[in-house]
C-alpha cells in the first residue's frame, strides 16, 4: 500500500501549480474568460509546450501516459485557479477517446495536432433533458450508401467555439451507440455560441441531415457505449478533482478574509459561529479530497468501476461543494456577492460543477440503485475486494 | 499512491481472517449485532478478549514488551477492519485503550507489574470517571476532592455518564487535590477500587433505553495515595496523554460498515416480508449517499491513520475523523429508522432470533450521544478551526 503521491505526480502538480500562480491569477484569467472561443492563446500554447495536452495518452502517443491520479492533480490546480479552457472537454474527453477507440489511421491524422495544440475535437454528447451520462441518446445515426446522416441536437457543448471537429454520441439503427468525428464547417451543422456559467465558452450544436462518410465512424463499427461510459466517469471523477481544487481556495480565501474584516472591534475570525462554520468548510474539503482519491485509486485498481466511483464521488463532492460556496459567501458578507472579490467565482464555478453531468441528486440516487443491486455496501471500499466468511 | 497490499499485508489479512474463522463464535457475532448501545456486554466483550489475548494481538499499540504486536498502521487497519467486518465484539476500551497506555506511560515499575496483567486477562474491568455534574467539555472545572490523610486520599464527590461502572471493580479518576493555582494544575490521576466503602453506583436511564451509564457517589472514601499515577497535580498531563493516545489508536470505518450492514440487512429482510424498499426512489438516494459518506469516511481514515509511524499521534487532524466518525454514526442509524418506516414506532427490545429490526430504533436513540462524549462535537470543530484553518 502507498499512501503518498509518487514523484512523478507531485512533479505534475507542483509545474501545473507554479505555472498557473505565475501566468494565470485572477487579472490573467480574465483574457481567457473574454475570449470568444474561451481560450488566451499563450496559456492554450503553454499548456502543449509542457505537455499537458497529452497528459492522459501513452508516451507511444505523444502523451505522458497519466492515469486517473495524474489528470486529478491537474485539475484540482486548475480548480484553484478558476481555468476557463475546455481542458476536460477537448483534451480528457476529445483526445482521450481518439487515443482509445480510434482507428490507425484516425489516431495518425489527429492525435499530433491534438498534443500539439494546432487542432483541437471535443466531445458533443450531452443533450437537453437527458441527465444520466450514460442513458441513451436521442441524436440519431442512419447508415445511408457509404455513410451515414445524422441528426440530433447537441447543448452546451464546452469548448466547440474554435473547436475544429466535435465527436457527437448518436444512437445507431442498431440501437447501440456510436461516435462520429464531425467537422463544425459540415453542411447541415449549425453552431450557436453560447457563455457558460463559470465563464467558458460552449455552444449548442444542431445536426440537420449532415452526411457523413462511413470513415467519420471513430473505431470500428461496435458499439462504443463501453469506452464511451468508461472515459465519461473518468471525465466527471477529473471534475471531481477540480471542484476539489475550487473549494480549498475557497475556504482559503474565507479564512483570510475573515481575519481581515473587523467588526465590533474585532476580526470576524474571532467569533466561534464564524469559527465553526469554517471549520465545516474545512471538513467538507477533507472528505472531498478523500472521495476523489478513492475514486481514482479504484479505477486505476479496476477500470470496470469507473461508473460506480464516478456516482459515488460526484455525490460526496457536490455536496460538500455547494456547502463551501454557499458558506464561502456568506462569510464574505456583502463582498461574497461582488465581482470584486474571485469568491463569487469560485461560487459560480461550483455551482457548475454541481448542476453538470447530471447533477449531484442524480448521482447519489445512481449510486444507491448500484449498491442495492448489489452487495458492495458490505465490504471495505479500501482494502481489494476479497469475499468474506 | 496505491491500495494494493504487498505479499507481506496479504499474508497478515489472510491470518487474521483464520483467527477470526477459529475463533468468532455464531454467539459472539450475535452478541456484538444485537447491542445497540456503544459497548457490548461483559459476557459479550470477555470471552472475546481472552481469545486475543491468547492470540497475542489484545494491545497491538503496546510496547512489544508489554504484549505489543509491533504492527504498521496499515496492519492495524487491515486487522481492525477485518474483525469488524467479521462481526466481532469490541473490546471494552477502558483498561486495555485508556489506562493501560497512561499506566504504561507514567506508572511506577511497581504499578506496571500490578495492573498491565490483570488489564490483559481480563481480571479488571476498568471505568473511567472522568465527567462530573458540574464538568463536562470544561474537564478542567472538575470538583471531586481528594484530600490527603496519612498514606491515603480521601474522596468526596461525584462522576457521573460512568460507563459500565455497574460491571466494573476498577475505576481510573481525575481528582482535585490542590485548588491553587491554575485549575489544571490541581488534579491528579488515581486508581480506585470500586469495591471500597462509601462508593455508590446508581443507574442512569438513557435515551435508547439501554443501562450504559452511571452516576458515581464517593462519601469520605479512602484511597492509598500510592494508587496515584504520576506526581501529586500532575494528573492533567496523564489526561491529556490519554485523550492523545485514544485520537491515535481509533480506526472506526470498520465498525461503522459493519453498522450499515445491520441496515442492509434490515432492508432484504422488510423485503422479504413484502415490504417494498427499494421502490422508494428517495430512500434508496439517501442509501447511496450514506454509502458515499462511508466510502469517503474510510479512505479518509486509511490516508491519514495508515500513515502513521509507530508511536506517531495524527495531529489535531483526528478532530476532523472523530467528527465525521461520529456524525456518520448518526446518519448510518438514521437511515436504519427511514428504512423501518412506520415499523419504528413498535418498541421492541427483545430479540426476535436472527432480526437486526428490534435493534435499529435503539441504535439511532443512543446514537445520538456520540456527538456528545469524548469531546462534543462543538468542542472538535473549535479545534479545527484553530489548528487545521488556522483561526
Amino acid at each position: 500500500m502507498l499512501l503518498s503521491l509518487t514523484e512523478l505526480q507531485e512533479m505534475i502538480e507542483s509545474s501545473v501549480l507554479e505555472f498557473l500562480a505565475n501566468e494565470y491569477d485572477f487579472i490573467k484569467r480574465a483574457r481567457s474568460r473574454d475570449a470568444d472561443d474561451g481560450i488566451a492563446p499563450q496559456v492554450w500554447r503553454a499548456f502543449a509546450e509542457m505537455g499537458w495536452l497529452g497528459l492522459p495518452l501513452p508516451e507511444a502517443d505523444g502523451g505522458i501516459g497519466g492515469r486517473a491520479m495524474e489528470s486529478g492533480l491537474l485539475m484540482r490546480a486548475f480548480g484553484r485557479h478558476l481555468v476557463v479552457e475546455p481542458y476536460l472537454n477537448a483534451v480528457l474527453l476529445g483526445t482521450r477517446l481518439i487515443a482509445e477507440a480510434g482507428r490507425a489511421e484516425q489516431r495518425a491524422e489527429w492525435l499530433p495536432d491534438l498534443v500539439d495544440g494546432r487542432r483541437r475535437v471535443v466531445l458533443a454528447h450531452d443533450e437537453r433533458g437527458v441527465a444520466d451520462p450514460w442513458s441513451a441518446r436521442s441524436t440519431r445515426a442512419q447508415e445511408q450508401g457509404n455513410g451515414f446522416r445524422i441528426s440530433g441536437a447537441k447543448a452546451i457543448v464546452a469548448g466547440a467555439p474554435g473547436a475544429d471537429a466535435v465527436l457527437v454520441s448518436a444512437r445507431t439503427e442498431t440501437g447501440g451507440l456510436a461516435l462520429f468525428l464531425v467537422p463544425l464547417d459540415a453542411p447541415g451543422v449549425t453552431v450557436e455560441a453560447c457563455r457558460m456559467l463559470d465563464g467558458a465558452r460552449a455552444a449548442d450544436l444542431r445536426f440537420d441531415d449532415v452526411q457523413v462518410e462511413r470513415a467519420a465512424l471513430l473505431g470500428e463499427p461496435v458499439d462504443a457505449s463501453e469506452v464511451l461510459g468508461r472515459i465519461l466517469a473518468e471525465a466527471i471523477v477529473s471534475e471531481c478533482w477540480e471542484a476539489c481544487g475550487a473549494m480549498q481556495a475557497a475556504l482559503e480565501q474565507t479564512a483570510e478574509y475573515t481575519q481581515q474584516r473587523v467588526q465590533f472591534g474585532k476580526s470576524i475570525s474571532s467569533f466561534q459561529v464564524v469559527q465553526h462554520r469554517l471549520a465545516e468548510m474545512a471538513v467538507c474539503c477533507e472528505e472531498a479530497l478523500a472521495a476523489c482519491q478513492l475514486a481514482v485509486l479504484s479505477i486505476e485498481r479496476d477500470p470496470t468501476s469507473a461508473i460506480s466511483a464516478a456516482a459515488m464521488a460526484k455525490s460526496k463532492v457536490g455536496r460538500g461543494a455547494r456547502f463551501v460556496a454557499q458558506e464561502a459567501v456568506q462569510l464574505h458578507g456583502a463582498m461574497g456577492v461582488s465581482e470584486e472579490l474571485p469568491v463569487a467565482s469560485h461560487f459560480r464555478k461550483l455551482l457548475a460543477f454541481a448542476q453538470g453531468s447530471g447533477g449531484t441528486a442524480h448521482a447519489g440516487q445512481r449510486y444507491g440503485e448500484l449498491m442495492l443491486l448489489s452487495d458492495a455496501w458490505r465490504y471495505s471500499r479500501t482494502l481489494p475486494s476479497l469475499a468474506h466468511a | 499512491m496505491n491500495l494494493e497490499l504487498s505479499p507481506a499485508e496479504q499474508a497478515f489479512r489472510e491470518d487474521v481472517r483464520a483467527f477470526l474463522r477459529d475463533n468468532l463464535t455464531y454467539e459472539l457475532r450475535r452478541g456484538q449485532r444485537e447491542t445497540s448501545s456503544m459497548y457490548p456486554e461483559p459476557e459479550t466483550s470477555g470471552p472475546w478478549q481472552q481469545a486475543l489475548q491468547r492470540q497475542g494481538w489484545l494491545v497491538p499499540l503496546w510496547p512489544q514488551e508489554w504484549g505489543g504486536t509491533g504492527w504498521t498502521a496499515v496492519q492495524r487497519f487491515i486487522f481492525e477492519s477485518e474483525c469488524a467486518l467479521a462481526g466481532a465484539p469490541l473490546v471494552h476500551p477502558m483498561g486495555v485503550r485508556l489506562v493501560g497506555p497512561v499506566i504504561l506511560r507514567f506508572g511506577s515499575e511497581e504499578q506496571k507489574r500490578r495492573y498491565l496483567p490483570r488489564i490483559m486477562s481480563g481480571e479488571d474491568y476498568w471505568c473511567q470517571g472522568f465527567s462530573e455534574p458540574g464538568a463536562g467539555s470544561d474537564l478542567a472545572s472538575l470538583k471531586m476532592r481528594a484530600v490527603a490523610d496519612g498514606e491515603d486520599y480521601i474522596l468526596n464527590g461525584s462522576k457521573i455518564w460512568t460507563t459500565h461502572a455497574h460491571h466494573a471493580n476498577m475505576m481510573f479518576a481525575l481528582v482535585r487535590t490542590s485548588t491553587e493555582g491554575k485549575r489544571q494544575e490541581g488534579i491528579s490521576f488515581l486508581l480506585i477500587d470500586m469495591n471500597t466503602p462509601g462508593i455508590e453506583v446508581r443507574p442512569i436511564a438513557t435515551i435508547g433505553g439501554d443501562h450504559d451509564v452511571n452516576e458515581v457517589f464517593f462519601t469520605d472514601v479512602r484511597v492509598p495515595q500510592a494508587n496515584r499515577i504520576g506526581a501529586e497535580n500532575a494528573g492533567w498531563d496523564c489526561a491529556k496523554y490519554l485523550l492523545e493516545f485514544e485520537r491515535g489508536a481509533g480506526i472506526f470505518s470498520g465498525r461503522l460498515r459493519s453498522q450499515l450492514k445491520r441496515v442492509g440487512d434490515a432492508v432484504g429482510e422488510l423485503e422479504a416480508s413484502g415490504v417494498d424498499v427499494r421502490g422508494d426512489a428517495r430512500l434508496v438516494a439517501r442509501f447511496g449517499e450514506v454509502c458515499a459518506d462511508l466510502d469517503c469516511f474510510e479512505m479518509m481514515e486509511l490516508r491519514i491513520m495508515g500513515a502513521l509511524q509507530p508511536g506517531q499521534s495524527p495531529g489535531p487532524v483526528s478532530s476532523i475523523l472523530k467528527l465525521r466518525a461520529s456524525r456518520m454514526k448518526q446518519a448510518i442509524a438514521e437511515l436504519g429508522v427511514e428504512v423501518l418506516g412506520g415499523e419504528a414506532l413498535r418498541w421492541r427490545r427483545e430479540s426476535a432470533g436472527d432480526s437486526v429490526l428490534p435493534v435499529l430504533v435503539p441504535d439511532y436513540l443512543n446514537s445520538r450521544a456520540y456527538t456528545i462524549f469524548g469531546g462534543a462535537a462543538e468542542v472538535q470543530l473549535g479545534i479545527i478551526a484553530k489548528s487545521v484553518v488556522g483561526v
